[in-house]
């Protein structure tokens, strides 16, 4: 159960992880619709993601994240990739017309379609590393302190905010309770002859019957002493509540903020401009990739 | 001139499903400052007493009266929140994703100044020595430390009646010597608290000022725990034995010794003295 | 049946960096019908040890013997290990939080259900269980979670109990329970004992270790520091003041400073130091 460590958050004190966490959720959204732009020249969206990758590797680096760690976090992902790119290239769809990179057997295979599908894999990797990059640099307190803040313009609308707020720290908060409570039932029912690995269907499903429902009664049992207790200390969601834990934006939120959108205003210019100038013709005469 | 008590409850009476009461009429006074402890066996109403007097249930007869004033749905909330109730299960009280949130969060609750809560903080976590722990998260405390951290968000909210409902029920012995330790504290250095400890360790009612007998809802004695917990017959009736050290005086008795000790050391010593 | 455990070493999280070295090759000997009480501080490796026990944990290095069983790093994908755990019973600290059936009765014949008894059978080894346990047939039908917290620990004791296990493990059996309940629970696990089977209890309770058990294993940092009687253990235990001797003993061992000529070793309960603060008097007249 504690070998999840894909994106954990890990405490460190880097310029990535000091960065507010609403200003991280927002320009990873930006970064991500950047990452999904559509370029006609393939040129262009090739080169970009040249440098995406380039930056990615940047920020990870900054951030201190092990890169062994996204590549086996992709796991099982890889087979879908690889059997994704083997559609796009194998599958024949009138490409026909279009030049061929080489032949295997009598099945030709464009260079379009290796472009796409090593497109495709780059925004996919891209996606996932800069989701990374948000959940390990970021407290996941902080998350939910920045949804909450996220979520304000809903306040006047009588969306419970505060509420759900409160609920979401706690969910978090007792994620690892839970854990090892799940790992104590699972082992005293193994004690009692249940076999969580082997057995038909039917078994398996007997065995995760006496898993689920002693979490779900004891889940129950702690929300009502938890809710006790609560009140005792004086917790009322429509009063008003101060906070202990306040995001603070600082200089370098303003910088990196600039320094992305900025790269976001760069990449809509590339996209209007990308069908009238090409300025990488060398790369189209070496490859003769498609363009004109 | 009428006795100022601090807790007085009257004749109070309640019963979870109508049939049976937990709780049956009991009456008794609690002055300011003491350190009384409420012993009984399971489900003589030692829990509901207690969140009857929190407010989390409503009595279904009798009165509660907080300095002489008597709760009422009108002034309820102000009164009960002069008091301070500290649970048996150290997870599932502690709200807050590390201890300094933790306690934080009765600093939220009443919309206390943002700029003045890291002192505060750091004060009451001081005071329950886990100062050093302030950034920790509960999956890497001990129980002890948890229910700790739980006083000190009680006490900072300066309650002047800090309830212990079986707070150390389920510590290991090493959590259990860390809370009392700080409860004696407490009781040492602010005289103005008031403490009620519900337990069922003899030992634990042992350190404290006044003991309260209850059995099947009903208050059957009260008076110092140097006699209460001599009394063996009425223990006995609870299904409790008798604190160590006056057992082992009843049977120094039997040998014709003349012990009358409340530590280990005084007993040696009476012991020793009888030959 | 005894277990023989010979260098067993364990680790936690080998491949995170909050790796710990749990169980340092532990090397002790439980007997036939014994009655040990397995003691160490929080993080001593206690629970670990004894899960090692029954195949939930399988150490990496070093061997477990259980009558004809092996645990071992070599043993760890047999399947025979489920049998293995009809022969170690194992109970955990708080049990009553493996309750999950509609009603009691069902809840405890679950353990024989799954070691192959089936319908009338399995219910009637249940209540055989429920009644070693103290609760009489009204309880068959009720709902475990309706029961008081005593209770619900009761009918998951006799979870394991209808097993019929050889080698019964209680890890903290008393935490939580009032004085009354403690008792009872102790003298049900004294009359196992008496009926023959090997008891093994981990606990903080050094009462407890000094009144019921005849052999105390000590752990300490996952290794084994202390094999011996509970008096011989609590002479030793002068250096680790955080473990606490019963008063009982402090006692009897204060009496002894001051010239008193007691056999501490044969001190377990308050009548036998009256017996002897007796003699002493006596002797002294």
């Amino acid at each position: 159960m504690s070998s999840m460590t894909f994106g954990r958050y890990t405490f460190r004190e880097t310029f990535i992880h000091r960065l507010d966490a609403r200003n991280k959720i927002f320009l990873m959204i930006i970064f991500m619709v950047g990452i999904f732009f559509q370029f006609n020249l393939w040129s262009t969206a090739l080169l970009l993601s040249g440098f995406y990758v380039i930056l990615l590797i940047v920020f990870m680096t900054i951030a201190r994240i092990n890169f062994l760690s996204l590549f086996k976090s992709l796991g099982g992902m890889w087979i879908f990739i690889l059997l994704l790119m083997a559609i796009y290239i194998f599958i024949p769809n009138n490409n026909y017309y279009l030049p061929t990179a080489f032949t295997i057997g009598n099945v030709d295979v464009k260079w379009d379609a290796i472009c796409q599908s090593a497109y495709i894999v780059m925004r996919l990797v891209l996606m996932l590393a800069l989701t990374m990059i948000l959940t390990s640099t970021t407290k996941p307190m902080d998350m939910t302190y920045a949804f909450e803040w996220y979520m304000r313009p809903l306040k006047p609308i009588h969306f419970p905010v505060n509420e759900i707020s409160m609920t979401l720290s706690i969910a978090l908060r007792f994620i690892p309770t839970l854990l090892d409570e799940t790992d104590r039932i699972m082992k005293a029912q193994a004690s009692r002859g249940i076999d969580f690995n082997h057995g038909g269907v039917f078994k398996r499903f007997g065995a995760i019957i006496a898993l689920i429902i002693p979490l779900f009664v004891s889940a129950l049992e702690r929300s009502e002493e938890l809710a006790n207790a609560m009140i005792v200390r004086g917790y009322d969601p429509k009063a008003k509540r101060s906070k202990y834990r306040l995001l603070k934006f600082s200089y370098r939120d303003i910088f990196a903020f600039l320094l992305i959108v900025g790269l976001f205003g760069l990449i809509i210019y590339l996209s209007v401009i990308d069908t009238k100038l090409n300025p990488l013709d060398l790369v189209e005469i070496i490859f003769k990739v498609k363009g004109f | 001139m009428r006795n100022m008590s601090k807790l007085e409850i009257k004749n109070l009476t309640f019963s979870y499903d109508n049939k049976i009461n937990v709780i049956d009429d009991i009456s008794f006074k609690v002055e300011k400052g003491q350190f009384v402890s409420i012993i009984g066996h399971n489900g003589s109403g030692k829990s509901t007493l207690a969140k009857l007097i929190v407010g989390l249930l409503d009595k279904n007869n009798g009165q509660i009266f907080f300095d002489n004033e008597e709760i009422t749905k009108k002034n309820m909330v102000r009164l009960q929140s002069k008091t301070a109730l500290v649970f048996q299960n150290p997870d599932n009280q502690f709200i807050g994703a590390t201890v300094e949130d933790d306690i934080a969060f009765g600093l939220e609750n009443i919309n206390f100044p943002h700029e003045k809560m890291q002192e505060e903080i750091e004060r009451f976590a001081k005071e329950v020595g886990m100062f050093e722990y302030l950034n920790k998260e509960p999956s890497n405390l001990s129980g002890g430390q948890k229910q700790r951290v739980a006083i000190a968000g009680a006490l900072i909210l300066h309650p002047e009646i800090l309830i212990l409902d079986e707070a150390t029920s389920m510590l290991d012995p090493k959590g259990k010597a860390t809370v009392r330790r700080v409860i004696d504290r407490l009781h040492q250095e602010k005289k103005d608290l008031t403490i009620i400890a519900i337990t069922h360790d003899i030992d634990e009612a042992m350190l404290s000022d006044e003991v309260l007998v209850l059995s099947r809802g009903k208050l059957i004695k009260k008076g110092s725990p140097k006699i209460v917990l001599r009394d063996e017959e009425t223990l006995r009736s609870l299904r409790l034995d008798m604190p160590f050290v006056y057992r082992l005086e009843k049977g120094l008795k039997s040998l014709g010794i003349k012990a009358k000790a409340e530590t280990v050391d005084q007993l040696v010593e009476d012991i020793w003295a009888s030959k | 049946m005894g277990i023989k455990v010979n260098n067993v070493s364990y680790t936690y999280q080998k491949k995170a960096s909050t790796a710990t070295l749990a169980l340092n090759d532990v090397s002790l000997e439980i007997y036939d019908n014994d009655f040990v009480a397995l003691v160490g501080e929080t993080g001593s490796g206690k629970s670990t040890l004894v899960q090692c026990f029954n195949g939930l944990i399988i150490p990496d290095n070093g061997e477990i013997v259980v009558d004809d069983f092996i645990v071992s790093y070599k043993n760890r994908k047999s399947r025979r290990l489920k049998n293995l755990r009809k022969r170690v019973g194992l109970v955990f600290q708080f049990p009553e939080y493996q309750l999950f059936e509609e009603t009691v009765e069902k809840d405890v014949a679950f353990g024989v259900k799954n070691f192959g008894l089936k319908g009338e059978a399995a219910l009637e080894k249940a209540h055989q269980a429920l009644d070693l346990v103290g609760l009489d047939s009204s309880y068959y039908q009720r709902p475990p979670f309706e029961l008081s917290g005593g209770e619900k620990r009761k009918v998951a004791i006799a979870g394991v109990l209808v097993i019929e296990p050889d080698i019964l493990v209680f890890d903290e059996p008393t935490a939580g329970l009032d004085p009354e309940s403690s008792k009872e629970l102790m003298a049900l696990i004294t009359k196992l004992h008496e009926q023959g089977k090997t008891i093994i209890v981990v606990t903080h309770d050094m009462d407890l270790v000094n009144t019921y058990a005849k052999r105390v294993l000590m752990l300490d940092h996952g290794k084994l520091v202390f094999s011996g009687t509970p008096n011989a253990l609590f002479n030793h235990i002068q250096n680790y003041d955080r473990l606490d001797v019963p008063l009982l003993i402090k006692v009897a061992k204060k009496l002894k400073e001051k010239g008193m000529d007691l056999p501490v070793e044969g001190i377990h309960t308050i009548d036998d130091l009256l017996t002897y603060i007796k003699k002493w008097r006596e002797n002294h007249v």
